[in-house]
């Protein structure tokens, strides 16, 4: 088992294909925080991407055959999967709007409990606030460059490697990105500028 | 460098992407000298600042364990389906013997089209000793020269000729047939008689002992000894199911 750790992702697909759930456990493990995570920032529903998360390996599982080592590397083949995916379910849960739910321990089920930082409580607000706002104008975001943006600043892949997964361009990564951070700005921008205002405002209400 | 070419790689210098180090300083020193674009730079690197913190926070995020085990149950399932399915080399034997059968089909039927006139005679000869035993038979005189003088170019048809000619094997053992009951007789093949071809004769019929006269004979197209031309010869006749005459043979 030590050993089938070293292996490169296509060796142990060549592994799976033989019939080794070893090779499947493991490649679990490798790749399957990426998958999930990037269903979690496409979607925001952690049921979401827990399915796209299964349903993903269940590709790799049934039909493995569409790989092709040549045009990409498997972490490229899982996202574009993964993608495919999402956008599909998206489409479908566009028709429904969800209930408001409110956690018992009233936290946001999205946000891990590792936000809760070793600072003080006025900064792990607003750090909390901040990241927070993030996540809703990454949601925001139009689905064709909420993926760019996804994929190349919260994944960290390259440029070339989301080329990969969106089946495009370099140059349309590229444009895709510049737009999408651009808008990114914009509906950040007015949320810093309220956070400022109302800073203020309790500063002189605290002064008062 | 002007503010446009700062723009298209203020996302690369804010997200420390690598660049050409000359192009870095040449932006770095435009961002300097302008403040929009300073300001500009400074937006994207909040913005990447705020996107890695998003990132970073969701770092420990995965899949709950349960999503392991189903897919690990079903490789188990899918692998435990592929055992109990048949292998591949079974499919291969199961075409190739597909493929034999086939092969061995035609050759049956190829073999039978050879040999169209098999069944119908063997037909013929089962039904003779019956007609045979209604209708007396004539032992009239002999004729010593007959099959010399039934000559294969008399036949009209060529081509029924040929279609009668090739089952002789089988018309031996029609002879061997009427020679049992009649040991002192010689017969001849079954010539076909008009137009008659081949078809017609499987269609099996009666065979009926007769005696004609010479001229008749010259009547159906074969050539005779004329020095004999008032004898008669005997021959047995196959009669079709509608009641003419198909083929003959003679006897001697």
């Amino acid at each position: 088992m030590e050993t089938i750790k070293a292996f490169s992702d296509c060796e142990l697909l060549r592994l799976l294909r033989g019939g080794d759930p070893n090779a499947l456990a493991t490649l679990y493990q490798r790749r399957q925080r990426g998958i999930y995570r990037f269903a979690l920032q496409m979607s925001g529903s952690t049921s979401i991407a827990e399915d796209i998360t299964q349903e993903v390996f269940l590709v790799l599982i049934h039909d493995n055959s569409n790989f092709d080592e040549t045009r990409g590397s498997l972490n490229s083949f899982l996202f574009g999967v993964a993608r495919n995916h999402v956008l599909r379910r998206l489409q479908r849960e566009r028709f429904y709007s969800p209930l408001e739910t409110k956690d018992t321990d009233g936290g946001d089920p999205l946000l891990p409990q590792a936000l809760v930082t070793k600072d003080g409580p006025l900064d792990e607000l607003s750090r909390t606030e901040t990241i927070e706002s993030v996540r809703k104008a990454v949601l925001a975001l139009p689905e064709r460059y909420r993926e760019v943006v996804v994929l190349c600043d919260l994944q960290e892949l390259s440029y070339a490697e989301t080329a990969a997964v969106l089946g495009c361009a370099v140059g349309t990564v590229r444009s895709r990105l510049h737009r999408g951070r651009t808008l990114l700005s914009n509906k950040l921008r007015p949320a810093a500028k309220e956070e400022t205002t109302s800073a203020a405002m309790n500063s002189t209400r605290c002064f008062a | 460098m002007n503010c446009q070419s700062f723009e298209n790689i203020v996302n690369d210098l804010a997200r420390e992407q690598l660049i050409e180090a000359a192009l870095r300083e040449e932006a770095l020193h435009h961002s300097s000298d302008c403040a929009t674009c300073a300001a500009r730079l400074s937006d994207e690197r909040s913005l990447t600042a705020s996107l890695r913190a998003l990132a970073l926070e969701m770092n420990s995020a995965s899949a709950p364990e349960r999503v392991e085990s189903f897919l690990l149950a079903a490789f188990n399932e899918q692998q435990l389906s592929w055992q109990a399915r048949p292998k591949r080399w079974n499919y291969l034997t199961t075409a190739a013997a597909a493929v034999l059968l086939v092969a061995f089909g035609i050759g049956v039927a190829a073999w039978n089209l050879r040999t169209p006139l098999k069944p119908a005679v063997e037909n013929v000869v089962a039904s003779a000793p019956h007609v045979e035993a209604t209708v007396p038979v004539v032992n009239g005189s002999k004729e010593a020269s007959l099959s010399p003088r039934v000559k294969p170019e008399a036949v009209p048809n060529s081509k029924v000729r040929r279609r009668a000619v090739r089952p002789r094997a089988t018309n031996a053992q029609l002879a061997t047939t009427s020679a049992s009951l009649s040991e002192t007789e010689v017969v001849s093949d079954f010539m076909p008689i008009g137009y008659v071809n081949s078809a017609s004769l499987q269609d099996g019929g009666s065979v009926v002992r007769v005696e004609l006269p010479r001229s008749t004979i010259v009547s159906m197209g074969f050539a005779v000894n004329m020095d004999r031309y008032s004898e008669r010869v005997k021959a047995d006749v196959l009669m079709g199911a509608d009641g003419l005459a198909r083929a003959i043979r003679f006897v001697q």
